[in-house]
């Protein structure tokens, strides 16, 4: 191409383009179209239904996993500490008996 | 516009037909404008599927009927942004794909003044892809918009979301680079 001066470029330029636009005019799809289009749809449907159950999956999952943690660190101090009472029930009472013993309680009409 | 905004609504709220007349009514408008802008006839219809792909996700977006038909041109110039990225970073050599377009409209043209009318589109094409290609995805797609498709300024400011005076001087330097190359002669 021989050089121009820039309106004649900038000129040339615009008809190239538009001679273009002529060479390139708007296209009627294939028969195959709409039916791609849909499959495609449908597959990006499914991907984004399974990614939703995987992500709700993990919640639930990492939920779970948290809350075993927490019972957990609750309860197992509980178990391992030594219980309350190391007497049996019989020795209580017999313990509370001899703590009576010499105390004289005041019967009912004792008064009168 | 080409429909009412009553058929997007109901496209919206998941009627199928309605989508499908959508669809119908701007096709031919939108591959025709994707060719233009990617410039490879075998992969017009697969980067359409995906602007449309694209529309039937984002349909719920939608706010007002004025803004439809940017907001179909905002996908297709990113659907056709994303391809040539693509393309770019494959490192395909277009002249090979030419050369195919070629042969197939050498074949289906049947007489000679009809054959010599498509080689002469055909060298058209190739002039400017070749012209395109020197110049960034950026400059290609807003130049073609504004020069091909012959979209104002202000329907480019809906599409890219930018100011007047920010547009014209990225036109302004994306024309002066297309210039550069034309005039150099390397088309």
């Amino acid at each position: 191409m021989e050089p121009m001066n820039q309106d004649g470029v900038n000129d040339s330029l615009d008809v190239l383009l538009a001679q273009y636009r002529e060479a390139c005019p708007d296209r009627e799809a294939s028969s195959s179209f709409m039916p791609q289009l849909w499959e495609r749809i449908e597959a990006r449907r499914s991907a984004v239904s399974s990614s939703w159950f995987r992500l709700w999956a993990e919640v639930w999952l990492v939920a779970t996993v948290t809350l075993a943690i927490v019972m957990g660190a609750i309860l197992i101090p509980r178990f391992q500490n030594p219980p309350a009472y190391q007497a049996s029930y019989v020795d209580v009472l017999v313990a509370a008996d001899s703590a009576n013993d010499g105390v004289v309680l005041p019967l009912m009409g004792d008064s009168q | 516009m080409l429909i009412e905004f009553e058929l997007i609504e109901k496209a919206r709220s998941g009627d199928e037909g309605a989508f499908n007349q959508v669809v119908q009514a701007y096709r031919k408008r939108i591959l025709g404008t994707i060719a233009r802008l990617i410039g490879k006839p075998e992969d017009v219809e697969d980067v359409g599927q995906e602007v449309f792909l694209r529309l039937y996700y984002s349909l719920d977006q939608l706010r007002a009927a004025e803004v439809f038909e940017p907001w179909l041109y905002r996908l297709t110039v990113n659907a056709a942004y994303d391809y040539l990225r693509r393309q770019k970073r494959r490192h395909e050599h277009r002249m090979s794909d030419l050369s195919e377009q070629q042969v197939m409209m050498a074949d289906a043209s049947a007489g000679g003044k009809q054959q010599a009318e498509e080689v002469r589109r055909t060298k058209i094409r190739e002039v400017v892809q070749s012209l395109l290609g020197k110049v960034s995805e950026e400059d290609r797609i807003l130049l073609m918009m504004k020069e091909v498709e012959g979209l104002s300024l202000k329907e480019l400011e809906k599409i890219y979301r930018v100011n007047e005076n920010a547009l014209k001087v990225r036109l302004f330097r994306a024309r002066q680079r297309v210039l550069k190359a034309f005039e150099a002669g390397e088309v």
